[in-house]
């Protein structure tokens, strides 16, 4: 085995490289590994913690949008640092469209749901697309305007 | 998604549908990541994965004839994930304080008028579409985790709420910024942005991202604003129904 100088270092001298190398990347890896895990714990504890809301408070909201409310919260407050949900937050909404493809296709597969909903649905959702596009896109801009 | 899904009840399957549960997970992430290459590339919004990756999940339902009770209940643990997913929004939001404070009162202003609209028309019309679809046409603007957990949580059906909000998001993905410029709202601005955010949530935001940055910024709080708000308005006034 050749060294860099030019030198031969002998195998023993070429795994001592080889793990000089190897080494610091592996720790690095288990690092962001380890801070991947926290924050997608962190994530799971706030759904969790956000589930308990509605026995304790006597109100129907969901308790991924509490948990949703109780991360904000946890950011702002400093006890959460962004740098330990960034990467796992990002993961989740990466993936996030994805999640959306067997919730969508069981109901447009199914023949009965359109029978049954699909002439009062439609028009309604349709209509209904088109006037919050115009009412939000008009206040934003007078808003943003004045 | 389900009362019992959203606690995290998942039951444990056997062994053959662990398989097939595993098989459906794998077309349906291997459909979406194959489309959203596709997209990429050619970085038009009608070739949005969500679409053909949906299109090619329920063309293999039908011509394989597969029940769709087994199927649901097969990617529940995808369903599931849906959860995590909400609470994870946090982070985007609170990277984009800045811009929120900045512009809280646009942002505010349309927010609150789009869970008006929603909450009004889904009053108005309850009469002639009935609990079920008068809740998801209250929900139609927000992203599809939150209206189905505010649906869940009510105990209402889950599929019409999914149809409503993805018809709120084709509408806005395919014909947004033709009907936004049509109101005075062109290009690549931020209440085009906000519209399309708050009124067509993530297929919108895609959209706005497609006219620009500002668009895509602004659209991407909006939904996220939207989420929190419709997240804690709407059970309470659905609930009064």
């Amino acid at each position: 085995m050749i060294g860099r100088s030019g030198v031969n270092c002998g195998p023993a001298m070429a795994g001592a490289w080889r793990a000089h190398r190897v080494w610091p990347r592996l720790c690095q890896a288990a690092r962001s590994l380890g801070r991947d895990a926290a924050g997608m714990g962190v994530l799971i504890g706030c759904l969790k913690a956000g589930g308990l809301v509605q026995p304790l408070l006597g109100l129907p909201i969901p308790g991924s949008v509490a948990g949703l409310c109780l991360l904000l919260g946890l950011l702002a407050a400093g006890i959460v640092p962004e740098e330990l949900v960034r990467r796992a937050a990002a993961a989740m909404l990466f993936v996030l469209p994805a999640l959306f493809i067997p919730l969508y296709a069981a109901p447009i597969s199914d023949p009965e749901f359109w029978l049954r909903y699909g002439w009062t649905l439609l028009p309604a959702a349709l209509v209904g697309a088109v006037v919050t596009l115009f009412v939000t896109g008009r206040i934003a801009g007078l808003l943003v305007r004045s | 998604m389900s009362t019992a899904v959203s606690a995290g009840m998942l039951a444990a399957p056997d062994g053959r549908e662990a398989l097939l549960a595993a098989g459906w997970i794998l077309a349906s992430v291997a459909a979406f990541f194959t489309f959203r290459g596709l997209y990429l590339r050619l970085r038009l919004a009608v070739l949005h994965p969500v679409i053909w990756a949906t299109a090619t999940m329920v063309g293999l339902i039908l011509a394989s004839g597969y029940p769709r009770a087994a199927f649901r209940s097969e990617t529940q643990p995808m369903v599931w994930l849906l959860g995590p997913a909400v609470v994870a929004m946090a982070v985007p939001i609170w990277q984009k304080r800045g811009l929120i404070l900045a512009n809280w009162r646009a942002l505010a202003g349309s927010v609150g008028a789009s869970l008006l609209l929603s909450a009004g028309t889904a009053m108005a019309l309850r009469g002639w579409l009935g609990a079920d679809l008068a809740c998801a046409m209250a929900v139609r603007s927000v992203t599809a985790p939150v209206g189905l957990a505010v649906a869940g949580e009510l105990g209402l059906r889950l599929d019409p709420v999914v149809v409503a909000t993805m018809m709120s998001a084709l509408v806005g993905m395919t014909a947004g910024p033709f009907l936004l410029a049509r109101f005075g709202a062109h290009g690549d601005r931020p209440d085009s942005g906000v519209a399309l955010g708050c009124a067509s949530h993530a297929l919108g935001t895609a959209r706005a991202f497609e006219l620009g940055s500002t668009a895509g910024a602004f659209a991407s709080v909006g939904m996220g604003l939207s989420a929190i708000a419709y997240g804690l308005v709407m059970p309470l006034v659905l609930s009064l129904f």
